[in-house]
């Protein structure tokens, strides 16, 4: 008996040792290159090209040139209204249709679940020539409506799907007993439902705005001129000339910012999220 | 104020291909001031049963009249009705205060009167000191008063509980039931009252409405339905300790009729002889109450042997169980006779104590009888 105990102990802190080198490994792969991308763009122009420096004196004149010389105001601030205006109108839009889903029976409501999921697996690309062709007749191209329209397109499946399992984390009979109380169906969502599910309305409202944030293919091929993504003006640092690596880098950090901040945000609000279930009375 | 009527009311739940024939074609007549009691077993229909009164589910058959009108169509906010739900369903995002104010906010009521009602309400439920708290910082028997104060602060035409007491200790649960009761007469609110527990329903109810498997069993005051129970089921799940049952085949001998069971033989009056034979009933179950059971030290006229096997004494009564061949007879009597395990005893059952079931049908013969007459 003691001897199994032993032998267990042993194996369990070997599997423990044996997590922690591979979390480990995970994060100095997926920090090295951002901490690169940082540490970069604070080089002076002489050693940017030179990597395996990483002790220097500091200097800001990367930022200074993409807030000075080609500002960064402009795709920073097409981007924010483009993200946040993707995150309001995609709650707007799914958080209606998760109630749907969640509270009302119908015929084949489980298949149209799903079905609406599918849309998320499917490669965006195979939206784009038909989306191209959409916005171009109707003159939208280069707006920031078109890129508000794919990005709420993009993000409703898993608004609703998300949306959906917080609403069933709501006991039904709290909804009834409003209902018996003394409200319309429409003042029981708006007036107990919604605040009840105020922390699945931010965490998913950030993953949407993240997503919109950090999106690529739809920014490059639907904007050109009249409007720019953080994500897009990066990549023009890529001249015939070279790559222009010290205003890149500072530019992605600058690109890299509200998304991290956001990141911690939604952290907490997951975890308060799913503790929502808690609430049940009895 | 107002008179409830259900007629033929029915749900049948349906998913996955799975049909639950939750409430079966229940017609029930509750007089306007009345308290009605649903009493059944767990899983017969008295919840599905109050939430198609509330409205909140939909009927697969039949109406639902409050006070003579027909509500089927009608939106749970326009029945007037007010709900005490088995889960509670408190909201969890006010306060006690604010819970207990909610239906009364909705219609708009001055602020001074809401402030006094729940006060008022708080008071008689004990939870005037709970009144700032969230619902997730009380227990469960302070949650379950706070859904009934949300239920009786405002003055609807019918009140819904649905087992509204059945999370309090034994103390409290006896308080609330008086105050409850005395509540419902004063204020008059017809009140129909969920429970499982059958000594709640003896004690609160004007009358009471047995239900089992979706069905409507009896109906009656709680003395109509200790002292005259129309089948096996409202008989069996009445009256505590339980009654009695033994299988028995008629039997009719030159010196008259018999019930007799596998142990034993005993002799029935002439005229219950022949209502029995009238009816064509061949085999029946015979019930008797513990209270009814007479127990004697030695052999009188009638009676049947049998051997004690445990002895409960409770202080005021005293609860023996006998052996009667492979069944156990329970009897109450009085503390002073005192009686020990093994010993040899003769059980008298007076007829006029007796329950007479058809064995076929689970019907009372008087109901059986009663009914041939029309
Ligand atoms: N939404 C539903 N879908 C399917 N079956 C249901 C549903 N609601 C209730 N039932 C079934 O209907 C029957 C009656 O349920 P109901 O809740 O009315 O019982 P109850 O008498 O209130 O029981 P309890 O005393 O345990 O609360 C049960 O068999 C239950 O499983
Ligand atoms: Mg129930």
């Amino acid at each position: 008996m003691r001897f199994e105990s032993r032998a267990s102990n042993l194996k369990e802190l070997i599997l423990s040792g044996l997590i922690y080198f591979v979390v480990a490994t995970l994060i100095f792969v997926i920090l090295l290159p951002i901490a690169w991308i940082v540490v970069t763009s604070f080089k002076p122009e002489p050693i940017v090209k030179q990597p395996y420096i990483w002790v220097f004196t500091p200097t800001l004149e990367n930022y200074w040139h993409i807030f000075k010389i080609r500002p960064i105001w402009k795709p920073l601030f097409d981007t924010s209204i483009i993200a946040v205006s993707t995150s309001l109108l995609s709650l707007a839009l799914g958080t209606p249709a998760a109630y749907a889903l969640a509270r009302y029976e119908f015929r084949g409501r489980d298949d149209l679940a799903f079905w609406i999921l599918t849309f998320w697996m499917s490669p965006p690309v195979a939206f784009v020539i038909p989306l191209f062709i959409i916005f171009d007749q109707l003159r939208l191209l280069d707006t920031h409506i078109a890129l508000i329209i794919t990005h709420t397109l993009a993000n409703l499946p898993f608004v609703i799907w998300l949306m959906r399992e917080y609403i069933n984390d709501v006991p039904r009979e709290i909804e009834e007993a409003a209902l018996i109380d003394g409200y319309s169906d429409i003042q029981v969502f708006f007036r107990v439902t919604l605040p009840l599910i105020k922390p699945g309305l931010m965490a998913v409202g950030i993953l949407a705005f993240i997503f919109s944030w950090i999106e690529f293919l739809y920014a490059l091929i639907f904007t050109s001129i009249n409007v720019r993504m953080l994500t897009v003006e990066v990549t023009s640092y890529w001249t015939i000339a070279g790559v222009i690596l010290g205003p890149m880098t500072a530019a992605i950090v600058i690109s890299l910012i509200p998304a991290v901040i956001f990141a911690f945000i939604l952290q907490r609000h997951i975890i308060r999220g799913l503790t929502l279930g808690a609430v049940r009375g009895g | 104020m107002a008179d409830v009527k259900l007629v033929n009311l029915t749900k049948i739940f349906e998913s996955r291909g799975e049909r639950v024939v939750a409430v079966d074609h229940i017609n029930l007549y509750v007089k306007d001031r009345e308290f009605l009691v649903l009493l059944g077993p767990s899983g017969c229909g008295k919840t599905t049963t109050l939430r198609m009164i509330a409205g909140l589910e939909v009927p697969t058959e039949g109406e639902i009249y409050i006070g003579d009108k027909l509500v089927n169509d009608l939106h749970p906010k326009d029945r007037d009705v007010s709900m005490v739900f088995q889960n509670y369903a408190l909201y969890p995002h006010l306060t006690v205060f604010d819970n207990i104010a909610f239906p009364l906010k909705i219609r708009k009521y001055p602020k001074e009167e809401i402030r006094r009602r729940v006060e008022e309400v708080a008071e008689l439920l004990r939870i005037k000191h709970l009144l700032g708290r969230k619902p997730k910082e009380l227990s469960g028997g302070e949650q379950q008063r706070v859904a009934l104060g949300r239920a009786i602060v405002r003055r609807p035409k019918v009140f819904l509980m649905d087992e509204p007491l059945s999370n309090l200790d034994a103390k409290l649960r006896i308080l609330m039931r008086a105050e409850l009761k005395k509540l419902q007469k004063e204020l008059g609110v017809t009140t129909i009252y969920v429970t499982h527990d059958q000594v709640e329903a003896m004690t609160m109810a004007d009358r009471i409405a047995v239900m089992n498997e979706g069905r409507l069993m009896q109906v009656g005051t709680p003395q109509e339905l200790f002292n005259r129970p129309a089948n096996i089921f409202v008989a069996g799940f009445i009256g505590a300790p339980p009654m009695n049952f033994f299988e028995c085949e008629v039997k009719e001998y030159e010196d008259g009729y018999y019930f007799e069971s596998e142990v034993f033989k005993y002799r029935i009056s002439e005229a219950l002889g022949k209502l029995v034979s009238r009816l064509g009933i061949s085999r029946v179950i015979m019930g008797i109450r513990p209270h009814d059971v007479k127990v004697s030290r030695g052999p009188i006229e009638n009676s049947i042997k049998a051997e004690t096997y445990v002895v409960e004494p409770l202080g005021t009564e005293t609860i023996l169980d006998f052996k009667l061949g492979a069944n156990i007879v329970k009897a109450v009597v009085p503390p002073t006779m005192r009686i020990e395990p093994g010993e040899e005893v003769w059980l008298v059952f007076e007829e006029d104590r007796l329950h007479i079931f058809d064995k076929k049908t689970g019907k009372s013969i008087y109901v059986l009888a009663g009914s041939e007459e029309h």
